[in-house]
């Protein structure tokens, strides 16, 4: 984790902290799922932002691949917990890599209360 | 009364006895490994009395056994493979193939290794006379689920990863998908270009898990990469022998909404690929499995092609080709080719 005091970022990456090789959408179904992801490490980080009043920076490069039914139910998990706009104003999201899983999740989190 | 066999003359006897015996075990044992050692199967002395066993039941494979481009002239061969269900022993006659493709092979497996697991017969085979054909086969990593008597391939360009749901833990792996993308990946950079088969793999594990059987997590799946160096392009299938898209039970009630209005398999399929057909959830943020697949072809053209066999239903996304097959086939086949060049991504929003 990297703590910037200066632009109130705190960063984070998939990666280097959760895994390279993310799984499917739930627990149930196979190792490091979205669900698995957003119960152990997204929802604490996101409420470390929230409470500090920093925006969320994660990196999704250096990993195999996203599933998009992984990216749904983190992403869009923690909009159905904390609410698509509040989670959309704290995430920055970085991929270089994939320039796509950027919007991917944005969509995931804009959708996930329809 | 004394006891005889206590006397020193009875016991000598007695431990002659055992020797003689205890020697012939070893004889025998020792006669078996070395058959064993040197392949030689036949020499080692048989349980079963084979002198009445039935001769084995022909499949005969067609000279262009691919899914892929020819998938009228072969389903029929995959589909009497897959539908036979007697207790005897099966050859697989691959003699007349001419042409073999990645996805046939990956198939021919799951269906082979699926015979053998579900009658306990034996299954034997031969080669391609065409030496192009076997050298694909030899090349695709085959060999290591069946057994050759040939000697093992000068090179190996494809790789063939299986999970067993029923007796392992029931889950998809990250790990196996892994496995097949650092095969194909030439080097750690590389492994971005692939990232849209990762991602393809892991969302086909899940629907198996979840859609491919009566009880959720019960169906083996295949996935295979072969590395197609002629055309340039590294070759994905997955392959489950489910019930396919059209008899899973969920999607079977909403589908027969969709035949009242009047709509056949093919044009269902359309609305399937395109995300129109909403979840059995309920729940609108579900359901994009497939719809996301296609979307990695035709929206951001990170693959070169996708073809999707299901029940009767045969599709070649890239091309528009959507057609009703002579005769169906059970499960689902996923195959799709990511160029070795890298690609301009095109984001979500450009046509």
């Amino acid at each position: 984790m990297d703590t910037s005091e200066k632009s109130r970022t705190i960063s984070h990456s998939i990666p280097a902290e959760f895994s390279r090789t993310p799984g499917p959408r739930f627990q149930k179904e196979g190792k490091h799922s979205g669900e698995e992801f957003r119960e152990t490490l997204l929802g604490k980080w996101f409420e470390e932002a929230r409470d500090a009043g920093a925006k969320l920076f994660i990196d999704f490069d250096g990993g195999y691949g996203y599933a998009p039914s992984f990216l749904e139910e983190a992403f869009g998990g923690l909009a159905r917990k904390y609410g698509s706009e509040p989670v959309l104003a704290i995430l920055q999201l970085k991929s270089d890599e994939a320039p796509y899983l950027a919007e991917r999740v944005r969509k995931s989190v804009a959708q996930a209360n329809a | 009364m004394k006891k005889q066999w206590a006397e020193a003359l009875w016991k000598a006897r007695n431990r002659k006895s055992a020797l003689s015996s205890l020697k012939q075990r070893v004889r025998r044992k020792n006669r078996i490994r070395e058959a064993r050692a040197l392949g030689q199967a036949a020499a080692a002395p048989r349980l079963v009395d084979d002198s009445h066993h039935r001769p084995p039941i022909q499949f005969a494979a067609p000279e262009l056994l691919s899914l892929t481009d020819h998938p009228d002239e072969c389903v029929h061969f995959f589909s009497e493979l897959y539908g036979f269900s007697k207790r005897r022993d099966v050859f697989v006659n691959l003699s007349r193939v001419k042409r073999i493709t990645p996805d046939a092979i990956a198939l021919l497996v799951s269906l082979v290794m699926g015979i053998g697991r579900r009658h306990k017969v034996r299954i034997s085979g031969n080669y391609p006379a065409a030496q192009g054909a076997t050298e694909m086969i030899r090349a695709s990593g085959f060999d290591e689920y069946l057994k050759s008597s040939g000697p093992p391939p000068a090179t190996t360009r494809g790789a063939i990863v299986k999970r067993d749901f029923v007796t392992d833990s029931r889950r998809a792996e990250p790990g196996r998908a892994k496995e097949l993308i650092d095969f194909a990946a030439k080097n750690d950079h590389d492994i971005a270009r692939l990232r849209p088969a990762y991602e393809n793999l892991l969302e086909c594990m899940s629907n198996t898990h979840q859609h491919a059987s009566k009880l959720e997590g019960t169906e083996y799946w295949w996935a295979s990469v072969f590395q197609d160096r002629s055309r340039c392009c590294d070759c994905f299938t997955f392959v489950d022998m489910g019930v396919g898209i059209f008899e899973s039970i969920e999607l079977n009630l909403r589908l027969k909404i969709h035949r009242l209005s009047g709509l056949g398999r093919v044009e269902i399929m359309r609305k399937l690929l395109a995300g129109e057909i909403p979840s059995s959830t309920g729940l609108a943020y579900r359901g994009k499995g497939l719809p996301s697949i296609v979307e990695s072809l035709r929206g951001r053209r990170l693959l070169a092609r996708l073809v999707i066999v299901t029940n009767d239903v045969y599709v070649d996304v890239g091309a528009n080709r959507f057609e009703h097959m002579p005769c169906p086939l059970k499960g689902l086949l996923l195959y799709w080719e990511v160029p070795h060049g890298h690609k301009r991504e095109v984001q979500d929003d450009q046509p």
